[in-house]
């Protein structure tokens, strides 16, 4: 018997399309978060026994090239010196440039470029001038530290 | 006459796409918090040469080095650490494991005394293989 004044019953058939343009949003949003944390890199360095145990007895401290940053009060605040001598260009264009002079003129690959620079050097700096070695192809880097390094530092939080 | 078969409407079953979907969802936002936990957010300085780094290289120490109003702020993933209580961490674990490398994560604005006494630690301690985080892209400069 059909009944009246009722409207027939729907099937319930929930509708997932909305759903899934959400999911999919929210989805690819996840994707690309994740992806761009991946684009961190790493520059390896060595570091050469002048402190510690077994003090510059087992690595031959015969560098290549040694690289100082030196704290400068210039517009640059600092100075690249390259075997004591400041770069007159002072750039770390022009200090990858001469590096891969050197390596064209037969410095190994491997022999190891000493890194050092003034504590108030900034650290971007350091990263910088180590790029600069990978660039001209020096493979086997060296961070200088000194023994007087820690008791430099005020303890911080 | 035979009379031929009902025709079954046409439906797509939504329900497994939708079962997939969300497994890979969870999955991306799991993988994005475990992301932040083990990489503390830091202003990286760039590097054209920077590597990818190795997935299978095991024993590694990881220190974070904050700059917050200029003075450095030392971090063992998000833990906050005192210089000397990072330096016998890193001391302990250097004699724990001989062949253990470290990562230095730090802002590109701390200056170099700060990553120093890392590296300095490092040194005394016996690690000689230490690693720079630094973010793919041109350096200034």
């Amino acid at each position: 018997m059909k009944r009246r004044g009722f409207p027939p019953a729907h099937a319930a058939v929930p509708n997932l399309a909305p759903m899934i343009d959400v999911v999919m949003v929210i989805l690819i949003f996840f994707m690309l978060g994740t992806s761009f944390a991946v684009t961190e890199g790493q520059l390896s360095a060595k570091l050469p026994s002048q402190i510690g145990p077994g003090s510059g007895s087992k690595v031959a401290m015969v560098p290549t090239v040694r690289i100082y940053l030196q704290a400068d009060p210039g517009p640059r605040g600092f100075r690249i010196l390259v075997m004591g001598t400041a770069l007159t260009e002072g750039t770390f264009d022009s200090l990858a440039g001469m590096l891969a002079q050197k390596r064209r003129d037969g410095a190994d690959a491997n022999s190891p470029v000493q890194i050092g620079a003034d504590p108030t050097v900034r650290y971007e700096h350091v990263i910088a001038a180590m790029d600069a070695c990978t660039k001209a192809g020096f493979a086997n880097l060296q961070v200088v530290v000194t023994s007087k390094g820690p008791a430099t530092i005020n303890q911080s939080s | 006459m035979t009379k031929p078969p009902p025709i079954t409407p046409l439906t797509l079953n939504l329900a497994p796409m939708v079962d997939v979907m969300m497994c890979l969802l969870i999955f991306f936002m799991l993988a994005t918090k475990m992301v932040e936990q083990e990489r503390t957010r830091i202003d990286l300085p760039t590097a054209a040469e920077a590597k990818e780094p190795l997935r299978t290289e095991a024993g590694r120490f990881v220190v974070n080095i904050r700059s917050e109003n200029g003075r450095p702020v030392y971090m063992l993933r998000e833990e906050l650490h005192t210089l000397a209580s990072l330096l016998e961490q890193l001391h302990s674990a250097a004699k724990a494991d001989a062949r253990m490398t470290c990562l230095i994560r730090a802002d590109k604005s701390v200056s170099f005394a700060d990553v120093e006494a890392v590296l300095a630690e490092c040194a005394r301690s016996g690690v000689r293989g230490v690693q720079f985080g630094a973010l793919q892209g041109e350096s200034r400069g």
